[in-house]
């Protein structure tokens, strides 16, 4: 029985992820991002808002390997300062909307009925309204443009896909002996829910989870494009609001931070379809 | 029951989903800390008291909430959309001067992208693993995580400050006059190219890897091995049986995301300075101009709701296994 814990889904999955390489690169992608962010500090050879007065725009240079702002910032410090941004936004919208949509459609799939037809109804309506609308709309409406204020919002408009997903894989799952089982044994809701479902009903959520980091971060980036994050932070996506106004005199300014987030997104991406097939998710 | 049935049973559907979008749309902006006056009042500080209360009775923000909230739905659907707080102009006008170039921009958009994605997500399925199928696939990928912002950017950068082949901004030339209708459309056609071309790539690359993999799950279908038994050429396979099948879900997913095209628009049109509605919509956003917003708001959904209901419709007609 030596070989027992080897055959779990999950060892099966890594054998299946190993083998392909753009899965294994889109994973060497988010592990790097993730040390850049956690290392920051260490490895960013500036302050990333230190003006070097005289040295404004200045062009790819030994000193700044990737030239400097418009107010003389080293834009390498800040791109890599700008992963911790995006990640920390990542990571948090990606656990309020697993939170959301989770709980929504656990109770959504499990229960049925009227709560179902509820539930789906508001998911639906969320799902009509043009992301991007309801992201500014809620953005503009805080006086002060936090990074929290940015996740608030990126949750409040992405959690209905995670929520249908599960929604669909607890009416899959309830149906089968082991669940009667466990509701004869007497267990209570919460406990079969969390306990014996959920856990069978992972493997798509996760795969959703993955997309939904990516475009998390896509959707920080475009509000900060947009003259709507957090003012307080170094994020790619203001650093490209002002590169892009001086792109024919200082290219740099704009091109690196543009190059971070496709890099970023696209780490993420591979990630997930990775996952998807590891797990052997069928699409939508 | 009849199609004639359907459809009006899904218009009547529509109507709660069209109700919750304005209520949220209203309570987004109503429940907000802060008044939508205060922006006003930051950008002019001596307002005195006497006009804050005028200011406040002639929009109405002294009515208690559902008050207000079903002045604002009576105005809406009377057509009457109130007026900018920041340039005092019927919210209707200026969304009736831009709400084509929107339109313009996203429909050409789409166009590109499903005359590239649908022959490239064919190919890509049909040979799958081979050259031409990684090729597209990476680009696809690409495509997907390309930020649409960036993007357009590079292509500004490229074609329009560095090649000079393209104008940066605008949707025609500024007080050009043109001689006739032709020099006019090619105006208009030479400052759409490169906004279209950002939102109809990225739209591509969604839309390829969709086309490919809705095509693979129909390759496996069991007609398919029938079809080829019966000596059927590969091609009479593909596109007399398979791509009917699988465009389905293509058309469905075409219609229902809509939304997030014009989504795409608002970001397309921030960066090419498209007068549309998308840039509108974000200058409101900057400067809080809630008629603006709210009305952009509920016109957007209500375009994607009606959008959906098509869909439907559409899906109905052309699948004859789906039961109204």
């Amino acid at each position: 029985m030596a070989a027992a814990p080897a055959s779990t889904l999950w060892a099966v999955a890594w054998r299946r992820f190993k083998r392909n390489k753009l899965s294994l690169a889109g994973l060497a992608i988010t592990v790097w991002l993730v040390v850049t962010a956690i290392l920051a500090p260490y490895i960013a050879p500036y302050d990333p808002n230190k003006m070097h007065w005289g040295k404004e725009y200045m062009p790819p240079c030994p000193e700044f390997p990737l030239g400097t702002d418009e107010m003389g910032r080293d834009v390498l410090s800040r791109v890599i300062w700008g992963a911790r941004t995006s990640l920390y936004v990542g990571f948090a919208s990606v656990l309020l909307i697993a939170a959301i949509g989770v709980t929504v459609g656990a109770i959504s799939g499990y229960f049925g009925g009227w709560i179902d037809e509820v539930l789906m109804r508001i998911t639906d309506i969320v799902l009509t309204i043009p992301t991007i609308m309801l992201l500014i709309l809620i953005a503009s409406i805080f006086q002060v443009r936090s990074l929290n204020v940015i996740i608030l919002a990126i949750g409040a408009v992405s959690w209905p896909t995670i929520a249908r997903i599960t929604r669909s894989q607890f009416l899959l799952i309830k149906e089968l002996p082991y669940i009667d089982a466990a509701r004869v044994a007497g267990l209570s809701h919460p406990r079969i829910i969390f306990r014996h479902i959920l856990p069978n009903a992972l493997p798509p959520i996760i795969v959703a989870a993955t997309f939904d980091m990516a475009s998390a971060i896509l959707m920080e980036a475009s509000l900060s494009f947009l003259g709507l994050g957090d003012p307080r932070v170094v994020s790619w996506g203001q650093m490209l609001s002002v590169g892009h106004t001086v792109m024919l005199h200082a290219w740099w300014v704009g091109t690196f931070p543009g190059l971070a987030i496709f890099v970023t997104v696209l780490g993420f991406n591979l990630l997930g379809d990775g996952l998807r097939e590891a797990l052997d998710v069928a699409m939508r | 029951m009849g199609l004639k049935e359907y459809v009006v049973r899904r218009l009547i559907t529509a109507i709660p989903t069209l109700l919750a979008i304005s209520v949220i749309t209203f309570a987004i902006v109503h429940l907000a800390p802060g008044d939508p006056l205060q922006f006003f009042l930051a950008l002019n500080p001596d307002t005195p008291p006497w006009m804050i209360e005028f200011l406040k009775r002639k929009y109405g923000l002294d009515r208690p909430l559902h008050e207000q909230y079903i002045k604002w739905l009576l105005m809406l659907l009377s057509g009457d959309l109130g007026y900018s707080y920041i340039s005092g102009e019927p919210v209707s006008y200026m969304i009736g001067v831009r709400v084509w170039n929107t339109i313009k921009l996203t429909l050409t958009a789409e166009l590109i992208a499903l005359s590239i994605s649908i022959p490239l997500g064919v190919i890509s399925a049909v040979k799958s693993n081979s050259a031409v199928d990684h090729a597209s696939r990476v680009f696809a990928l690409m495509g997907v995580s390309m930020p649409v912002f960036w993007l357009g950017i590079m292509f500004i950068y490229v074609f329009s400050l560095w090649l000079g082949l393209f104008p940066t901004f605008g949707a025609a030339t500024t007080g050009k006059v043109y001689s006739n209708i032709f020099e006019q459309w090619a105006d208009e056609l030479w400052h759409l190219a490169l906004p279209a071309l950002t939102l109809g790539l990225v739209r591509t690359a969604f839309l390829t890897r969709l086309v490919r993999s809705s095509v693979i799950g129909e390759l496996q279908m069991d007609y398919v091995m029938t079809a080829r038994m019966k000596g059927l050429k590969e091609r009479v396979v593909i596109y007399k049986h398979v791509l009917r099948n699988a465009l389905l879900p293509v058309v469905t997913v075409v219609g229902l995301s809509m939304g997030f095209m014009l989504g795409g628009a608002v970001i397309t049109e921030t960066v090419f300075a498209w007068p549309g509605m998308g840039r509108l919509a974000w200058w409101a956003t900057l400067t809080r101009d809630y008629p603006v917003l709210m009305a952009i708001t509920v016109i957007i959904s209500t375009m994607v709701v009606l959008f959906n209901l098509v869909t439907d419709i559409v899906y109905a007609l052309i699948d004859p296994r789906i039961k109204y």
